[in-house]
């Protein structure tokens, strides 16, 4: 079946997509980067810069709660609640 | 410190930046950030068309998602209703999504597809339908704060 481009989601013609879905963090960081640092950036001259600095600082902060969730599930919380 | 510049409030910058993403910033003669704006609020929309279909945006099926995406203004407003008008089915009174074995026949009602027709649109589940969602909600949040950001813009920047 043709994907039919913003009418289609986009497993039409990438059946494995929802398996990466952890890839499209970066567009969804880019894209708020984008637009919010058009709003605050004091200067903008440094607003390209700000843009990526601020898209990486998303995708770390992302990763980061990620392994700290993993960590409290897999580690502390069986230490506070033991399962028998 | 340096003080805080004073705030004038401008409420047709505030309409404006609601009526197309950028375009408040673009009468208060900031044109790089117009830019800005424009181009990461729409980025964001259309990125989620693209990733969840137009199905991510219907006011029908996801009504409180719908209200959250509104705020990048008409242009939700404009894809919701051609969702409902030109993509949904009307069976016998009631509108909702083709099956994968419906056409949409010209009055708009359900018409079982034949060999080689396929339903007006392919609704969008589980992971793709939840970043589509998500790219057009953030457009929507972002635009608000360049809503905000246009209607009370400090003097000096």
């Amino acid at each position: 079946m043709s994907w039919r481009p913003f009418i289609d989601p986009l497993n039409v013609v990438w059946p494995g997509a929802d398996n990466w879905w952890f890839l499209f963090l970066i567009p969804v960081s880019f894209g708020i980067a984008l637009a919010y640092k058009a709003v605050r950036a004091k200067d903008m001259k440094r607003y390209p810069q700000e843009v990526v600095v601020m898209t990486g600082q998303i995708v770390l902060g992302m990763i980061l709660l990620g392994v700290a969730s993993y960590v409290f599930l897999q580690w502390v919380l069986p230490l506070i609640a033991p399962m028998e | 410190m340096s003080p805080t510049p004073p705030h004038r409030f401008d409420p047709l910058a505030g309409l404006l930046a609601l009526a197309f993403p950028g375009l408040g910033h673009l009468y208060l003669r900031r044109r790089s950030r117009a830019a800005g704006v424009a181009a990461g609020v729409l980025f964001l929309f259309f990125g989620g068309l693209l990733i969840g279909g137009i199905d991510v945006v219907d006011s029908r099926e996801d009504r409180l998602w719908y209200y959250a995406e509104l705020g990048v203004g008409p242009l939700a407003y404009a894809t919701d209703y051609l969702n409902q008008t030109r993509f949904k089915v009307n069976d016998l009174g009631e509108i909702r999504s083709a099956t994968p074995d419906e056409v949409r026949a010209p009055d708009g009602s359900p018409r079982t597809a034949q060999p080689g027709q396929r339903p007006p649109n392919v609704k969008s589940v589980g992971r793709m339908n939840e970043l589509g969602t998500l790219f057009c909600t953030m457009a929507s949040f972002l635009n608000l704060i360049a809503v905000f950001d246009a209607a009370l813009r400090e003097d000096e920047r």
